[in-house]
């Protein structure tokens, strides 16, 4: 039963606690509208990056303040706001909903919801620009982010706390590497956060959909700004996001941020820049557009154990056109990143999925992060995929090759094929081990070319079917013994003949 | 050129009485403004709105509600 007198009392007490009297607030009036900017004259005292309020409720962002005037930008009402019209300043930077009750939701860049699932209160907010953390609050990367995906997790392994880059041109799995990244948390205790920054509303409407499938939308919120909504919005979506994501790692806790993407945030800003008349730079940015990303990719950190131990991993997002990764968005935020996943059209044509440039890909952090098991048989495997695509660069001359190279080419070859991997199927760090060690021994040799990714597909099925007790034996945390090694090799042995005789009857 | 002279600008939401209006003529003369137009705006709900120069003093029963809504 309701309490009515209950909800009175509490009420009376909410509504005697607002402050009575009027407070002084400075005004102005709008003297300059157009694509969504206002020029304000009067409004002394107003404050950068302040909250303004224009007459009939909406929203602006003070940006500019100029001798004689405020530029600002507005947040809704472009269309219905006046020559003439009164501003007033509110004292206040702009603020993000937060709270445990936005998981699960999709939201916009202020907290709202927007997925029809009823309104979200919490009644607690975060300033969207807030510091990052200073350098002595700040501990050492050493716990990994899994990603599940066997290329990244070997060759380029990401800690919690890192900030790495996922570059590529259009359609080559930019996204789908950070959707399986966000589907390979459960049960990890990682928050995830996905913030979409000016993308079609159809390709976000997909992805919430496979997050929700996936059962990862219980530790998942999704903070959107579609290509429709004002550049504002877009521009604060991302440190929006991050507020959010502080909000969790100022608790202690995990959270992975994945900004989808940030050169169409640096497109709107851009816009905005433009039209608020600030000097254009290279390709027409602003100035301050390394800043613009540098201060928000600061804020992902792991924090010392004093601070509580939580830490942000940003996955942040860029689409270069035709491979230019040397254009001025892609160098800035490879600058700032701590490594890169470079992702290839050549190579997603040609079914390397996912299309990672191993040459390329970097981690300059997660090393040390990494599980002890799967670095100590991952340190030889980019070594031998660069011999093997020196080799085959050279084998293009067609010349006659002895044996030796031509087990080099296959080998090679096989190895890249086990890199490959499905979307949405992430493997465990134990099937991790379990590939990289049967994929660098001579029991490659046995399995059939252009056959390897069903190959391990079936040999894991296999293993979680009969051997489960081999699977729980590997320790990810201590180094591979030889007795492990020939335990493995003798089950995948095992798995070999069982297929290999098969297909002998099939040929029958 | 001479300074324009500072006209405060009050709106409330039904005719003053003279209490009121001496009452805003000590406001508006603390804050260096000697003279007041009236503005009658039921749309405030009741209250003042008091505006001298770029400055707002917002005392209707509008804004207050509307402070009284956010915070619930």
């Amino acid at each position: 039963m309701i309490d009515l007198n209950e909800i009175g009392r509490e009420l009376k007490e909410k509504i005697s606690r607002v402050s009575d009297h009027s407070q002084e607030r400075s005004t102005g009036k709008i003297v300059y509208s157009g694509d969504g900017i206002i020029k304000v004259a009067g409004l002394p005292g107003v404050q950068y990056n302040e909250l303004l309020e224009v007459r009939g409720g909406y929203q602006a962002l003070a940006l500019n303040l100029e001798h004689d005037s405020v530029g600002a930008v507005l947040f809704s009402g472009e269309d219905k706001v006046r020559f003439g019209d009164y501003v007033y300043s509110t004292g206040k930077t702009v603020q993000m909903q937060v709270g445990e009750e936005l998981l699960g939701r999709v939201v916009d860049p202020l907290g709202a919801a927007l997925d029809g699932l009823g309104e979200i209160a919490t009644g607690k907010t975060r300033p969207v620009e807030f510091p990052a953390p200073a350098i002595m609050d700040r501990g050492k990367v050493n716990k990994p982010l899994q990603t599940g995906i066997l290329a990244i997790d070997s060759m380029i392994p990401i800690g919690r706390g890192q900030r790495e880059l996922i570059i590529g041109d259009r359609q080559t799995g930019k996204t789908a590497i950070a959707v399986d990244t966000i589907l390979n948390q459960k049960g990890e205790n990682v928050i995830c956060i996905y913030v979409s920054i000016g993308q079609k509303a159809s390709s976000l409407a997909k992805t919430v959909n496979t997050l929700r499938t996936g059962g990862a939308m219980e530790y998942t919120c999704v903070v959107c700004s579609t290509a429709d909504d004002a550049v504002p919005m877009q521009y604060i979506a991302p440190y929006s996001g991050c507020a959010l994501a502080e909000y969790f790692m100022y608790q202690g806790k995990d959270v992975l941020i994945v900004y989808d993407d940030l050169s169409k945030h640096a497109v709107a800003y851009r816009a905005m820049s433009l039209l608020l008349k600030r000097p254009a730079g290279r390709e027409a940015y602003p100035g301050d557009v390394f800043y613009l990303h540098s201060r928000l990719l600061e804020r992902a950190a792991k924090l010392s154990e004093a601070k509580g131990g939580g830490s942000i991993t940003a996955l942040p997002i860029v689409e270069t056109l035709a491979g230019d990764i040397s254009a001025y968005i892609p160098t800035n935020v490879i600058s700032i990143t701590d490594g890169q996943i470079y992702l290839e059209s050549e190579l997603f044509n040609s079914g390397v999925r996912p299309a990672v440039n191993v040459g390329l890909s970097v981690s300059r952090v997660g090393g040390s992060a990494q599980r002890k098991a799967i670095r100590q048989i991952s340190g030889q495997l980019r070594i031998n995929l660069a011999q093997y695509r020196e080799l085959a660069i050279f084998m293009q001359f067609g010349s006659d090759l002895d044996n030796e190279t031509q087990k080099t080419l296959s080998r090679g070859a096989k190895l890249t094929d086990t890199l490959k991997q499905r979307q949405y199927l992430n493997y465990t760090v134990k099937e991790m081990i379990v590939l990289l060690v049967v994929s660098q021994s001579d029991l490659i040799d046995d399995i059939p070319a252009k056959k390897v990714t069903e190959f391990n597909e079936g040999l894991l099925d296999y293993l979680r079917i009969n051997q489960s007790d081999l699977l729980g034996a590997i320790a990810p945390d201590t180094a591979v013994t030889d007795e492990l090694r020939e335990k493995i090799l003798a089950a995948a042995k095992e798995f070999i003949d069982l297929t290999l005789g098969d297909e002998e009857e099939n040929h029958v | 050129m001479a300074k324009e002279e500072l006209v405060a600008k009050v709106v409330v939401s039904e005719k003053p009485d003279d209490g009121i209006l001496r009452l805003v003529a000590d406001f508006i003369k603390q804050r260096g403004c000697y003279r007041a137009e009236y503005v009658i705006d039921p749309d405030i709900l009741g209250g003042i709105v008091i505006r001298i120069g770029d400055k707002v003093y917002d005392g209707s029963v509008r804004s207050r509600l509307e402070t009284v809504r956010q915070s619930l």
